[in-house]
């Protein structure tokens, strides 16, 4: 029973990685496109995501992680911005 | 979800199409397609301008790169760390940003949707009031080209056009090689994936999908290598002024 509530975080964070395998500029095949990096900030957005949904949830984790893509847009400098 | 979708990227797309169908002369689907291709193109303008230059400028500051590489080869975390440095001195803003990106896929997918799906069963249905609904649609463009059914020809155009994009990105990079055959960097080895590989999957995949989608492919890569050529040709003549372009500035 405990289980089940880990499982929204568990499928988010599978969705994530393929995502990176497949689409993402930063990870995956399609790397060879964008060899010096997409995303304007470090850690990459997918991987800032995964991390704050690990760390705090589906829900919690789950805001942070779209106000992270919200910020990372041509008008942000990006830079470094690890999870906290 | 998928009605979201549907109302939201689909249907427009799909109308614009019909929409260029009805106007074009002759009412020819391949023309609408061409345009159709020009005009999504001529959208996204500002955001593949940018990332043209500055990819540019970035094979410029390879070496610098490789250095940084070299030195952090064991910290992941120092290199980013070191390799923004390096943007920064070079003034030159090597990202694109996530936002735009996740906001485009659900239009490219749409886009996709639209030309696979074609004009087969009830699919104009979907065609809004106020466009007049054609009877039904011709899919032979130019009197020869059957965009329902794959089309080998236009495959091979695609990734001969992907071939010329990725071949001119990859030579235009100036003769920074320091040590010979050795230099062989993983980069190196991307770009010759890139070159080769790259076309040749575009035209196996350009051999499953019907003509249409090929089409916009094939126009698109075009479009993309044309104003990359642009783009370079415009940056050459401005070195010779004197001026030195940089990619993005960081503001």
């Amino acid at each position: 029973m405990l289980n089940l509530i880990y499982y929204p975080r568990y499928v988010a964070i599978k969705i994530i990685k393929i995502y990176q395998k497949i689409l993402s500029f930063d990870h995956g095949l399609l790397k060879i496109f964008r060899p010096y990096g997409y995303c304007r900030f470090r850690p990459t957005c997918s991987d800032y995501a995964i991390a704050a949904i690990e760390k705090y949830g589906f829900i919690r984790g789950g805001f942070k992680a779209v106000w992270r893509v919200m910020r990372c847009n041509p008008w942000n400098k990006g830079g470094h911005d690890p999870l906290n | 979800m998928s009605y979201i979708f549907q109302t939201i990227f689909y249907q427009p797309i799909l109308n614009l199409l019909v929409f260029l169908y009805n106007v074009v002369p002759g009412h020819d689907l391949g023309l609408a397609i061409i345009l159709l291709t020009v005009i999504i193109k001529v959208v996204l303008l500002p955001l593949s301008k940018q990332s043209i230059k500055s990819q540019k400028a970035l094979q410029d500051l390879q070496p610098k790169i490789d250095e940084v590489k070299k030195k952090y080869a064991n910290q992941k975390e120092e290199m980013g760390r070191a390799m923004l440095e390096i943007y920064k001195e070079n003034k030159v803003n090597p990202f694109s940003s996530c936002l735009p990106l996740l906001i485009q896929l659900p239009f490219l997918w749409a886009v996709f949707r639209v030309f696979r799906n074609g004009f087969a069963g009830n699919s104009l249905d979907l065609v809004y009031s106020f466009i007049s609904r054609p009877e039904s649609i011709n899919n032979v463009a130019f009197g020869f080209l059957e965009l329902a059914k794959p089309n080998i020809y236009l495959a091979i155009l695609a990734g001969l056009a992907q071939f010329w994009q990725a071949k001119m990105m990859v030579t235009k990079k100036p003769a920074i090689k320091a040590s010979g055959a050795k230099d062989e960097n993983m980069m190196a080895i991307m770009n010759k994936q890139m070159v080769y590989f790259m076309p040749f999957l575009t035209v196996f995949i350009g051999l499953t999908l019907p003509g249409g989608l090929t089409l916009y492919w094939f126009v698109t890569t075009l479009l993309t290598a044309l104003q990359q050529l642009y783009v370079f040709k415009k940056k050459n003549g401005q070195n010779q002024d004197g001026n030195v372009v940089e990619g993005q500035i960081v503001k």
